[in-house]
C-alpha cells in the first residue's frame, strides 16, 4: 500500500512540475513580444550564449570532423569508396551530429549557467524584489534568455557544421591525400539543402526550446540553498541532454524530420 | 545600448550567415525553388529499378537534365519517365536512345542518352522511343542459375 502511494506521489509531482515548466516556458515566449526593451536585453543574451560558446563549438565541431574522416577513410578503404568519405561526414553532421552534438555542449555551456544565475538571483531575493517593483521577471529575465537559445543554437550548429567540414576536408585532403575536386562535388552531389540541411537547424531551435524549458524550471522552481543551485544545474544538463537525445529520435521518426 | 557587444553580436551573425551561405552554394544541391527552366520529354521503360526523381541524364558523361516524375502507364504497365531538358541543350536528335546505367559496379542510376543521327530535335512534350531497361544483377543471377539447372 505504502508503495503504490509513493509512485503516484511521485507521479503527481513529476506531471505537476511538467506542467510548471510548459507554462513558464509558453509565458515567457508570449511575453516577450509584449515588452520593446528586450530587444537590447536579447543581443546581450545572444552575446552570452552564442558568440561566448563560439570557441567550445568550433574546436569539438573541428576536431569531430577530422576524427570522423580518420575513422570511415578506414572503414571506406575496404570497400574501395574512400571517395565518398566527405559525403558520409557531411550528411552524417548535418542530419544528426551537427544539431546533437551542439546541443548538448549548448545545455551543458548555457543551460546550465541559466540555472545557476536564476538560482542565485531567487536565493538573493532579486525576483522578489522585482515582483515589488511591478516588473514581471519572466518577461524581464526569462524572456530574452529563451529566444537567444532559441535563435542561437541554430546558428551554432550551422557554424558547427561548416566548421566540421573543414576539419574534414583539411584531413582528408591534406593528411590522407585524397583530391580535393572529388571530395567536395561527392559532398555537392549528394547533399540536398531542403532535405538534409533545414531539417537539422529545425531540429536546433527545437532543442534550444527545450534547454530553455528545463533551464528555467530547474533555475525558478527549483530549491534555493547554496548547495541546491548547485544541484539544479546539474540537474539541467542532465535532463536537458535526455530530452535532446529522446526529442532527436521523436522528431526523426516520427515528424519525419531529415 | 552597448555598441561594442552589438558589433560582436553582428560579426556572430554574419559568420553564421556566411557558413550558412557556404554550405548552400559549395557543399549542397539547393533545389530550385521555382519552376525549372527548360524542356520535358518522356519516354517509355520496361524496368526502371533504381530511377528517382532527380536522377541525372547524361549525354557523353555530362549532366543535360533531370528526371522529372515517373509514373505508372495502367495501360501497357510500363513505366513512363518524365524527363526536363535543360533549354541550352536543345539539338538533341529525335531518334536518341536513352538506357538506365549504373554509376560503377554499385553506384545510383542515371539515364544515359545516345544521340541518334535525326535532323529533327526533341521539343517540350516530346517522346524518346528509343529506350533499354535497367540490368537487373538479380534476373541476371536468376537466369543463369535456371539455364544450369536445365543442363543437368
Amino acid at each position: 500500500m505504502k508503495t503504490i502511494e509513493t509512485i503516484g506521489e511521485k507521479t503527481i509531482v513529476i506531471l505537476y512540475s511538467i506542467g510548471e515548466a510548459t507554462l513558464l516556458m509558453f509565458s515567457a515566449l508570449v511575453k516577450f513580444f509584449s515588452n520593446y526593451r528586450n530587444w537590447s536585453s536579447l543581443i546581450e543574451q545572444i552575446h552570452f550564449m552564442g558568440v561566448m560558446s563560439l570557441p567550445l563549438i568550433m574546436m569539438s565541431a573541428f576536431f569531430i570532423g577530422m576524427v570522423f574522416t580518420v575513422q570511415t577513410y578506414i572503414v571506406l578503404q575496404g570497400f574501395g569508396a574512400e571517395s565518398e568519405v566527405g559525403l558520409v561526414l557531411a550528411l552524417c553532421v548535418f542530419r544528426e551530429l551537427g544539431p546533437v552534438i551542439t546541443g548538448l555542449l549548448f545545455v551543458g555551456r548555457a543551460g546550465s549557467s541559466v540555472t545557476a544565475e536564476l538560482g542565485l538571483m531567487k536565493t538573493t531575493d532579486q525576483i522578489t524584489s522585482m515582483k515589488l517593483m511591478s516588473v514581471d521577471p519572466i518577461a524581464r529575465v526569462v524572456s530574452p534568455k529563451l529566444v537567444a537559445m532559441i535563435i542561437s543554437l541554430p546558428m551554432l550548429t550551422i557554424i558547427f557544421n561548416w566548421v566540421s567540414i573543414i576539419g574534414s576536408g583539411f584531413v582528408a585532403q591534406g593528411l590522407l591525400g585524397m583530391d580535393g575536386g572529388t571530395y567536395w562535388s561527392m559532398i555537392q552531389n549528394g547533399v540536398f539543402f531542403m532535405g538534409d540541411v533545414l531539417p537539422g537547424l529545425l531540429k536546433a531551435s527545437v532543442f534550444g526550446l527545450l534547454v530553455g524549458w528545463v533551464s528555467f524550471y530547474h533555475g525558478l522552481y527549483g530549491v534555493s540553498t547554496p548547495t541546491a543551485v548547485a544541484k539544479n544545474a546539474t540537474k539541467t544538463v542532465v535532463q536537458g541532454s535526455m530530452l535532446i537525445l529522446a526529442f532527436d529520435y521523436i522528431l526523426v521518426s516520427f515528424l519525419g524530420f531529415a | 545600448m552597448n555598441s561594442k557587444l552589438n558589433l560582436i553580436v553582428g560579426g556572430f551573425v554574419t559568420f553564421a550567415i556566411f557558413c550558412l551561405f557556404f554550405i548552400a552554394l559549395n557543399a549542397s544541391t539547393v533545389e530550385p525553388i521555382f519552376k525549372e527552366k527548360g524542356y520535358t520529354v518522356h519516354a517509355s521503360f520496361n524496368d526502371v529499378t533504381g530511377l528517382n526523381v532527380r536522377s541525372p541524364v547524361r549525354i557523353a558523361g555530362v549532366k543535360v537534365g533531370v528526371v522529372q516524375n515517373i509514373v505508372l502507364d495502367q495501360t501497357t504497365f510500363s513505366a513512363k519517365v518524365y524527363i526536363l531538358f535543360e533549354n541550352r541543350f536543345n539539338h538533341i536528335p529525335i531518334d536518341s536512345e536513352l538506357s538506365v546505367t549504373t554509376e560503377g559496379l554499385l553506384g545510383a542510376k542515371y539515364l544515359d542518352l545516345t544521340p541518334g543521327f535525326e535532323s529533327e530535335y526533341l521539343k517540350q512534350g516530346g517522346i524518346v522511343q528509343r529506350t533499354t531497361s535497367s540490368l537487373s544483377l538479380e534476373k541476371l543471377l536468376g537466369k543463369i542459375a535456371t539455364s544450369f539447372s536445365m543442363e543437368k
